[in-house]
C-alpha cells in the first residue's frame, strides 16, 4: 500500500492577468477570457516586457530571460514536500519526473533535478504530460513493496508559458507555469494512503496535443476539451462505483485545464463547491503539476477518513486518476 | 520474463568516414578508427550535413522525413511481425528516446499513433503506452522495472522501445566524438508467460547524475561531450556492471556473449578482454551505424539474435549519457 508522506508545490511570481492579454491587441478581451475559460490570472516565468515585445515567437529568448527554470521549480516543490515528510536526499532512493517542458534532453529532467537536490538514488523520467499525477502514482505502486526504496520523490514540472504564441489570443490564455512534488512510501503511513491508481492512453489522438521542441504549444481545443470533460466523468463515476465517495465529505481534484470545464465535470457529478479543490483561476493550466499542487495547497486542510478523489487527463491522450485516503 | 522477439529500424542515410572527412577536417579517419567505428546511420541527408555542418538543431529536423518516432514505429512493426502478434496484442509500451522532436505528447504515444488502432467496430484501441527514459540505461530500466512489478501487473505482452536520433544534434565541423552517433530504433516484445529466444535472468540500471553535465544536449543545443572527462567514467561504469553480473550470477566470462553500447567500442572491447571476455564474443553493432545511446546494446543483440547456443548467457551492456549504465542478463532458451 503506497502512503503520500508530504507534498511540495513552487510557482513564480510573475502573473500574466486578463487586462495584459486584452492589451496584446490579439483580439481577445478580459471579459471573454473570464467567461470562456474561466480563468482570472496565470503564474508565469517570464517578464512581462518580454511577452509584450516579443509575443515569444522564438521559444529559444523566453530560456533566456525566464526567472526560473522547470527545474528551479522542481527543486523549490521538492524541497517542501521532503521537509513536510521529515526526509532527506539522503534518504530518497529512486527519484522519477514528468515535464514537457524540458531543458534538456540529455540529461533528463529527473537526473538534473537529482543533481541539484543532491539525491543520490536512481533518477529517471516517466513522462505523459498533464496525467502525470495519476501515472507515476500507477507506475510506483506496481512495484513488489519489497524491491521499492524507502523513499520515493516524485515530481512534475512545467514552464509552459515559455512554448507558447502570443500572438494567439486562446493558448496564452490557458498556460501557466508551476511545479508539485511528493513523497511517496510503501513502508511508512504518512498523511494520504492510496486506494486504487489507474492509467490508460488513446494514441490514435496523440496529435491532438503536441509541444513541438523547436517551436510552440499546439493542440486542437475543441476536441480535446470534450475529451477532456468526458473521460473526467467517466473516471470521477468508476471512482463512485468502486468506494462509495460521500461527495459531502470527500474532496474532487481534476486536471486544471480550465475553470468552466471544470465546472461543467463537477455539475455533472453533483459536487458541491467545498469539495471542489481548483487552482487554475489565478495560477492558469500548470499541466502535470496542476492537480498535485492543488493537494499540496491544501495539505493542511485534509481532514482524518477523508477521500480525495484526483482525476486527470491531457495529451496522449491519456488520463487517469488516483483515490486517496487520510 | 522472456525477450519474444526483437525489431530494429535505422534510417536510410549511410555516413562513411570520406563522407564526413570533408565537413570534419582531414583527422576524422582518424576519429573513428580510434572509436572503432566505420560507418554512421543518419535521418539526416547527407547533403545537409555536408553543407549545413552547422545547422542544428533548429532547422535540421526539418530536413527528413525520417524520425526517431518513425524508426520507432519500424522497429516495433518488424518486432510485432515476428512474435506473430498486433499492436492489439500489446497491453503496455514502454519507450526512451534522448533526442524528442516534440516534449509532449510521449515519444512512445507518438510511435503508437503510427499504428491502425482501431478495431473492427471502428473503436480506438485504448492501452497504457508512456515514456520511461534511462537514456544509456533504456532497456536495462524497461526491464528491471517489469521485473520488479508484482507478477500480475505484468502484461501477457509489452513492448519496450528506444528510438534515437542523435545525428539530428551533432555538428559536423570539426573531428570530435560528437560526431560518432548514430540514429536507429530497437523494439522488444516482452512476456512474462510466453517463452521466448531469451529468458530475462536479472537487469539492472544505474545513474551517477553528478556527472550528467559531461554529455549534454540542452533542449535548443547541439550535443556536447567533455570526452577527455567521461571516457574513464564510461568505462568504469561497464566494468561495474559487469563485475555486478557475473559475481550476482556465478558466471564464466569466457563463456560469456556480450551485446554491448557505448561511446567508445574499441577502448569497451579492450577493458571486456582484458576481464576475460572473448573478443569475438563481442558484439557492438555501434561499430557499424553509430553510437545510438539507448538502443545501442539491443541492436548489437539483434545482431546476435540466432549466433547463441541454447544455455548461453548474454549481457546486454551499456554506458552512456545521463550518466547512465545498465546490465541484463540473458540466456538463451
Amino acid at each position: 500500500m503506497l502512503n503520500i508522506l508530504g507534498m511540495g508545490h513552487c510557482h513564480p511570481t510573475g502573473v500574466i492577468d486578463n487586462k495584459f492579454l486584452e492589451e496584446l491587441g490579439t483580439g481577445t478581451t478580459a471579459q471573454w477570457i473570464e467567461e470562456k475559460i474561466g480563468i482570472l490570472e496565470r503564474a508565469t516565468t517570464l517578464p512581462l516586457d518580454y511577452i509584450r515585445d516579443t509575443r515569444n515567437l522564438d521559444p529559444r529568448g523566453a530560456l533566456e530571460v525566464a526567472t526560473m527554470t522547470p527545474t528551479e521549480m522542481g527543486v523549490s516543490a521538492a524541497r517542501i514536500a521532503m521537509e513536510r515528510a521529515g526526509v532527506t536526499a539522503s534518504q530518497i532512493g529512486l527519484l522519477v519526473c514528468n515535464s514537457c517542458t524540458p531543458t534538456h534532453a540529455m540529461p533528463t529532467e529527473g537526473q538534473v533535478l537529482a543533481r541539484e537536490l543532491g539525491i543520490e538514488g536512481k533518477a529517471y523520467d516517466i513522462t505523459t504530460a498533464c496525467p502525470a499525477f495519476a501515472l507515476h502514482m500507477d507506475y510506483v505502486g506496481k512495484f513488489d513493496e519489497d524491491k521499492l526504496p524507502e523513499f520515493i520523490l516524485c515530481v512534475s514540472t512545467a514552464a509552459l508559458t515559455q512554448n507558447v504564441n502570443y500572438n494567439d489570443r486562446s493558448d496564452g490564455a490557458i498556460w501557466g507555469d508551476g511545479a508539485a512534488a511528493w513523497i511517496v512510501s510503501a513502508r511508512h503511513h504518512g498523511r494520504l494512503r492510496m486506494l486504487d491508481s489507474y492509467f490508460n492512453a488513446d494514441p490514435s489522438r496523440a496529435h491532438a496535443v503536441v509541444v513541438d521542441r523547436y517551436g510552440h504549444f499546439r493542440q486542437d481545443g475543441r476536441a480535446v476539451r470534450n475529451f477532456s470533460v468526458l473521460q473526467t466523468v467517466r473516471l470521477v463515476k468508476r471512482l463512485e462505483e468502486m468506494f462509495s465517495l460521500d461527495w459531502n465529505n470527500d474532496v474532487f481534484i481534476g486536471h486544471q485545464a480550465n475553470r468552466t470545464m471544470l465546472e461543467q465535470i463537477v455539475n455533472n457529478r453533483d459536487i458541491p463547491a467545498n469539495s471542489h479543490w481548483h487552482n487554475v483561476s489565478y495560477l492558469g493550466n500548470q499541466a502535470g503539476a496542476g492537480a498535485p499542487a492543488v493537494l499540496s495547497q491544501h495539505w493542511d486542510e485534509i481532514r482524518p477518513g477523508q477521500k480525495v478523489a484526483v482525476a486527470v487527463v491531457g495529451a496522449g491522450l491519456s488520463w487517469g486518476s488516483v483515490l486517496l485516503q487520510a | 520474463m522472456h525477450i519474444v522477439s526483437i525489431g530494429y529500424s535505422y534510417p536510410s542515410t549511410i555516413l562513411d568516414t570520406a563522407t564526413l572527412r570533408e565537413p570534419c577536417d582531414g583527422r576524422y579517419d582518424e576519429l573513428s578508427s580510434h572509436f572503432g567505428i566505420s560507418t554512421l546511420r543518419s535521418v539526416v541527408p547527407v547533403g545537409v550535413l555536408r553543407e549545413e555542418p552547422s545547422s542544428i538543431p533548429w532547422a535540421r529536423h526539418k530536413s527528413s522525413g525520417e524520425t526517431p518516432s518513425t524508426l520507432g514505429a519500424a522497429a516495433v512493426r518488424s518486432a510485432l511481425e515476428k512474435a506473430g502478434l498486433t499492436i492489439h496484442d500489446i497491453k503496455l509500451l514502454l519507450a526512451d528516446t534522448c533526442t524528442p522532436l516534440e516534449t509532449c505528447p510521449s515519444e512512445g504515444q507518438r510511435i503508437a499513433a503510427q499504428f491502425d488502432l482501431k478495431n473492427e467496430k471502428g473503436e480506438s484501441y485504448f492501452f497504457p503506452v508512456y515514456d520511461v527514459t534511462g537514456l544509456a540505461a533504456a532497456f536495462p530500466l524497461h526491464l528491471e522495472t517489469l521485473l520488479s512489478w508484482r507478477r500480475e501487473e505484468v502484461p501477457q505482452y509489452v513492448v519496450s522501445v528506444s528510438a534515437n536520433a542523435p545525428t539530428l544534434t551533432s555538428t559536423y565541423e570539426r573531428a570530435i566524438p560528437e560526431t560518432l552517433v548514430g540514429d536507429a530504433a530497437v523494439a522488444l516484445i516482452l512476456s512474462p508467460t510466453i517463452k521466448g529466444r531469451f529468458a530475462v535472468l536479472d537487469a539492472q540500471s544505474s545513474f551517477d547524475t553528478s556527472n550528467g553535465e559531461m554529455f549534454i544536449n540542452g533542449i535548443y543545443d547541439a550535443t556536447r561531450i567533455n570526452y577527455g572527462d567521461v571516457a574513464p567514467l564510461l568505462l568504469s561504469q561497464l566494468e561495474t556492471q559487469l563485475h555486478y553480473a557475473i559475481e550476482k550470477h556465478n558466471l564464466n566470462p569466457s563463456a560469456l556473449h556480450i551485446a554491448l553500447g557505448t561511446l567508445n567500442s574499441k577502448d569497451a572491447r579492450e577493458l571486456l578482454v582484458s576481464k576475460g571476455i572473448q573478443s569475438a564474443r563481442i558484439c557492438s553493432a555501434s561499430e557499424e551505424s553509430g553510437y545510438s545511446a539507448g538502443s545501442a546494446p539491443a541492436l548489437s543483440l539483434a545482431k546476435l539474435w540466432d549466433e547463441v547456443p541454447p544455455g548461453d548467457h548474454v549481457l546486454m551492456l551499456s554506458s552512456g549519457p545521463g550518466l547512465s549504465s545498465g546490465v541484463v542478463v540473458l540466456q538463451a532458451v
